[in-house]
């Protein structure tokens, strides 16, 4: 079984939940206190991917990269961007102008990586009603970029949808799909 | 049997023939004459022509002709036949057309396919369906042409033979005697023949019919005979019809060999007019075409037999005919050319480019050689739309095809007009070197790498200043980095120089041969590598890792991803902009992890302890090996930790693994200080120690010689200084006389015998004891004239003893020295002790009174008097008081009857100086409470000695 390594970013405004899907992602933990990150943070998780095609395992040894929020004093440094396979982009469904950010985030991404890929969190799902999610799910779809994988409404709480889109974005950059 | 295969008998045939009717030329080449009447009686032969006069004389040309087998003659028979039923029938018919048109068509089937032969050795068959076509203009000219003429000449005689054999057919049904035969023979031949051109069956088949034609004539006849038995068989009967025949013939016999003649004659014609054919050609001209057309269009298989026919002799006509005329050919081909050649190309376009490939070249040379504008103008106006639909076509193949053309076309270009090709090229390059790289990234690498050196050095020259600012940002940094490396270990060296434990430091590192910084290390903690890591530069991904064995492994990813997650905050923060400057290094208690940067990756080295100099550069040098050969793929590392090479790991574990190569120089440099130190060490020891050596000896030498001597009685009184040194025994002291001097000597050489020797004893007998005894009596008579000195001697055998007084400390020393100045006294004892005054004189007072009583007079004169007789000595007058009633009171009056006693003295005029009056309320020394009273109120006298006052 071999082992490859990919950095992974998350992005997004301060206080979408970043930190809070890490932290459900990779120790299945929840805690409502809010710390705010300051620079970054590194965690890491390896995922096993089932080869459509090979019968061998494939590990994907993921180091995410914890990005300080985006706020209006500060934005995302490029620099922490560079050399990551794929990002989650982190948006909080309760807080308009975080859906809105998540283009220029996305921009800011590929600028970066262009051959990286992006899948989009509509994080904080539980505190909204479900018709409205749906209706943002398909509002901010960005079909038009094609390394755009989709999108998802998340919770970190409920844990929802999270190891989906870590798992969707590790099958992608291993090439699997 | 198919035509196709009977074409190569039919070659051959048309060969003999060939050879024959040449021969017959020959033979008829002299009778021009008659070649003109036969040209006048070929076209009177259709109209004047009876089939009898062509038949029977053919019947002898025929026999004497036949040579081929039976079967062959069967087939010839049977072709011959098919072809000459149209003659028959144009016989007949008055006009000459048909006959003219199947007989071209005949040679033109054979000149064909002899052609398409040809033609099959580089063309696919499918062409046949159009070449014939476009040849039908040329093959006018070919008829025109005498050459082809004669060829077609020679079609001609073999159709000569097949009359012949057409007379030979003529003869049988005339033989036949059977007119009515005729028609029907020839009408049915006529179709048949067409037929058995294309179908050997049905050329069988007509056979077949014929015979039965022939049979049934035979039968006729046998009807028409009435002598003959209708029952008779058919063998007789016909023997019996060749009898008859010979019976009804000989009469006409004649007439027949006179046509016999006459057909001879037109043969002989018939072959001079196809030797000198021109006008055969002028009649055959206008339905050759038409012949063949109706020939070849007839079906594949006659136009393939009209090919086959050709083929074999159509390059030797071209050939010949071109040698001949050669433009009336060029003419001739001209027109068709274009046509043909476009068709050939579209159709196939390699065979073409074969055909055309060797000598195209050389002609276009020549065309070129010979009018260059004109070739230019024809190819102006096509070139461009030439190249681009071949590049269309088959962009490879015209690459190939150019290529080797291009180096020397463009250096030609370049070489004519540089200026042009330059601003040719100029817009493209860029955009054609980045494709380039694309294409391939090493080529472009390769191709400028061994002109960078220079081309930077011209750079230089030509403008210094714009090399150095683009190059500063970068050099400047990596200066700064080294330099500031160099001035810290320069700036601890010294620091330490001067402090006591720098020099100290400074001693050890020159006998070790280790740099003092080193020591200073070594004296910290032992420094150790605790692990290596090779990280991806952008995305912080581990490539690489080493870690020491046995103690707890670092998180390699995770420490990996914060330090580049540092390291892009620091130059994201807090480098300035525009500076390349990185982290060097992160501290951390006795723990630093060094980072060294490159392009695409770094190197991070946990290590513990101080980080020696040499360490830093071994991983400057690491790094720098890892990037030479793994830059590219360090830059496109995707995660996947295999695709790093073996050597990567190697590399980095020699970092890890720390073997100081620097050690080992220093351990031979120290082995070196070491010998030349020992040698010094040597050179100032050994004479040292045989110094020390000689000396223990002498000292040895001297300690026996003094117990030897000790051990004489009569020299042990002696004191005797023995001295050996440097091979020299030196014996001093004094002897009383000459014989024990040498017995001194004797023992010296006794103990030493290597020792030279150097006696210095003196010999001095000893003094007079009565002379001396004298002179003790008068020093101590002399010396009793010193003042205040009283002393006594005694003498006894050389030692004198001193007794007395003296008044002062150095007299006494004085007595001695006097004493030991006589000779023959070895010791004085002197006992000489100072003398002390006392004055008992007591002045005594009444009770509370400070007033001299009158009769103490005589006791201050006799104060006087002793003051007088000691003026070195002072005098201290001391008052006392009884012990009655106030301590106070009772010190004042001691004081003042002191007082009053000193006033008394000086006004007997003693120098005050020498008076000093105390008192004290306690009563004189040696009195108690039991005495009287009185003896305490008192002044007493203690003189103080001149010896006591110095001190």
């Amino acid at each position: 079984m071999s082992t490859i390594s990919k950095k992974i970013c998350l992005v997004g405004d301060f206080g979408v939940g970043k930190t809070s899907l890490i932290r459900r992602f990779v120790e299945q933990q929840f805690s409502d206190q809010y710390l705010s990150t300051v620079g970054v943070k590194i965690s890491r998780k390896t995922v096993e991917l089932e080869g459509v095609k090979e019968p061998e395992k494939l590990s994907l040894q993921m180091m995410i990269w914890d990005l300080e929020g985006h706020t209006k004093f500060k934005g995302i440094a490029p620099t922490y961007l560079a050399g990551a396979g794929g990002a989650i982009i982190v948006a909080d469904v309760t807080r308009q102008e975080t859906l809105e950010r998540m283009s220029e985030h996305i921009n800011l991404f590929f600028t970066v990586n262009p051959k990286g890929f992006i899948i989009i969190a509509l994080n904080k799902s539980d505190m909204f009603e479900e018709e409205k999610i749906d209706k943002l799910l398909s509002n901010y779809q960005f079909e038009e970029e094609k390394r755009v994988l989709s999108t998802h409404s998340t919770s970190a709480k409920t844990g929802k949808d999270v190891d989906i889109i870590f798992h969707k974005l590790a099958d992608k950059m291993a090439g699997l799909t | 049997m198919s035509l196709s295969k009977n074409n190569i008998a039919d070659i051959d045939n048309l060969e003999n023939l060939i050879s024959f009717s040449n021969d017959r030329a020959a033979k008829t080449e002299t009778d021009l004459e008659a070649l003109v009447n036969l040209l006048c009686d070929l076209r009177l032969l259709d109209k004047k022509e009876k089939r009898q006069g062509e038949s029977i004389p053919c019947n002898e040309n025929y026999q004497s002709n036949e040579s081929a087998t039976s079967y062959e003659v069967a087939n010839g028979y049977e072709y011959i036949n098919v072809s000459a039923s149209p003659v028959v029938e144009a016989e007949e018919n008055p006009q000459s057309k048909p006959l003219s048109q199947e007989t071209q068509a005949e040679v033109r089937s054979k000149t064909v396919g002899d052609r398409e032969d040809k033609e099959d050795s580089f063309c696919q068959p499918t062409t046949y369906d159009r070449t014939p076509q476009p040849e039908q203009p040329t093959l006018d000219h070919f008829t025109s042409a005498s050459n082809i003429a004669e060829s077609a000449s020679n079609s001609i005689a073999n159709r000569s033979q097949e009359l012949n054999k057409l007379a030979l057919l003529l003869l049988q049904e005339t033989e036949a005697n059977e007119p009515t035969l005729e028609p029907v023979l020839s009408s049915t031949k006529l179709t048949d023949a067409h037929d058995s051109l294309a179908n050997h069956d049905r050329q069988e088949s007509s056979l077949a019919e014929r015979y039965s034609l022939e049979k049934q004539a035979r039968e006729n006849l046998a009807q028409s005979n009435l002598s003959e038995g209708e029952d008779e068989n058919l063998e007789e009967s016909y023997a019996a019809f060749k009898r008859l025949q010979t019976l009804l013939l000989k009469s006409e016999l004649a007439d027949f060999s006179q046509v016999i003649d006459r057909f001879e004659q037109k043969v002989t014609n018939i072959e001079y007019q196809i030797h000198e054919p021109t006008e055969l050609i002028n009649l055959l001209l206008p339905i050759i075409s038409e012949l063949l057309n109706r020939k070849v269009a007839e079906s594949n298989e006659s136009r393939d037999a009209v090919a086959d026919s050709l083929a074999p002799i159509i390059d030797q006509v071209i050939m010949a005919k071109t040698k001949e005329n050669r433009v009336a050919m060029g003419t001739a081909m001209a027109a068709a050319m274009p046509t043909a050649i476009s068709e050939q190309i579209r159709n196939y376009p390699t065979e073409i480019g074969h055909a055309i490939a060797p000598d195209i070249a050389a002609a276009i040379k020549d065309q070129i050689r010979l009018n260059p504008q004109a070739m230019v103008e024809a190819l102006y106006p096509i070139i461009h739309t030439v190249i681009e639909s071949k590049r269309e076509e088959d962009i490879e193949a015209l690459s190939r095809a150019i290529a080797p053309l291009l180096p020397s076309a463009i250096s030609q270009q370049i070489r004519n007009s540089p200026q042009e090709i330059a601003q040719a090229i100029a817009p493209e390059i860029a955009s054609a070197i980045k494709e380039q790289i694309r294409l391939d990234q090493d080529s472009i690498a390769s191709a400028l790498a061994p002109e960078m050196g220079r081309a930077i050095k011209q750079q230089i020259e030509i403008e210094r200043d714009a090399m150095v600012d683009a190059l500063y940002p970068v050099i400047g940094s990596t200066i700064a980095k080294y330099m500031a490396d160099a001035i810290r270990s320069i700036n601890e060296k010294i620091e330490n120089t001067f402090s006591m434990e720098g020099l100290n430091r400074k001693i050890r590192s020159k006998v070790q041969g280790v740099s003092e910084a080193e020591l200073i290390l070594k004296e910290a903690i032992p420094f150790t590598a605790r692990a290596v890591f090779l990280i991806h530069k952008a995305s912080g991904l581990v490539m690489s890792e080493i870690q020491s064995s046995g103690e707890q492994k670092l998180e390699s990813d995770m420490v990996a991803g914060m330090l580049t997650a540092i390291r892009s905050f620091v130059n994201d923060c807090i480098a300035q902009s525009g500076d390349v400057s990185e982290i060097d290094a992160i501290d951390y208690g006795n723990s630093k992890i060094i980072l060294e940067v490159a392009g695409y990756c770094y190197l991070a080295v946990v290590t513990q302890g101080e980080t020696p100099q040499w360490y830093n550069h071994r991983v400057q040098e690491a790094l720098q090996a890892i990037v030479e050969s793994y830059d590219r793929l360090i830059k496109s590392y995707e995660g996947d930790p295999t695709s790093i090479p073996e050597r990567v790991h190697n590399i980095l574990e020699g970092l890890v693994k720390i073997k100081d190569t620097s050690t080992k120089d220093k351990k031979s440099k120290f082995t070196g200080l070491l010998v030349v130190g020992s040698v010094l060490a040597g050179l100032i020891l050994l004479p040292w120690g045989y110094h020390q050596y000689r000396n223990a000896i002498d000292r040895q030498i001297e300690k026996d010689t003094a117990q030897r001597l000790a051990s004489v009685p009569e020299l042990a009184v002696y004191r005797l200084s023995i001295n050996a040194r440097e091979g020299k025994l030196r014996l001093s002291g004094k002897l009383p006389n000459q014989e024990l001097r040498s017995k001194v000597e004797q023992i010296a050489k006794e103990i030493a015998p290597a020792y030279s020797l150097k006696n210095q004893i003196a010999v001095q007998p000893p003094p007079d004891p009565v002379r001396t005894a004298a002179d003790v009596k008068r020093v101590t008579s002399i010396l009793n004239q010193m003042n205040g000195t009283a002393i006594s001697s005694q003498y006894e055998a050389g030692k004198v003893t001193v007794k007395g007084t003296v008044a002062q400390v150095g007299d006494a020393e004085k007595i001695t020295q006097a004493f030991k100045q006589i000779p023959g006294i070895v010791t004085v004892t002197n006992t000489v002790q100072l003398q002390q005054f006392s004055l008992p004189t007591r002045i005594y007072f009444e009770l509370g009174s400070t007033q001299l009583k009158a009769g103490d007079r005589n006791k201050v004169i006799q104060v006087k008097a002793f003051l007088n007789r000691y003026p070195q000595t002072d005098l201290t007058i001391v008052g006392h008081s009884d012990t009655i009633g106030n301590s106070l009171e009772n010190q004042r009056l001691a004081l003042s009857r002191a007082e009053t006693v000193r006033l008394a003295l000086v006004a007997e005029g003693i120098d005050p100086k020498r008076l000093q009056a105390v008192g004290t309320p306690n009563p004189p020394l040696g009195l108690d409470s039991s005495q009287p009273l009185w003896l305490s109120r008192c002044v007493q006298f203690q003189p103080i000695s001149p010896g006591f006052k110095r001190k």
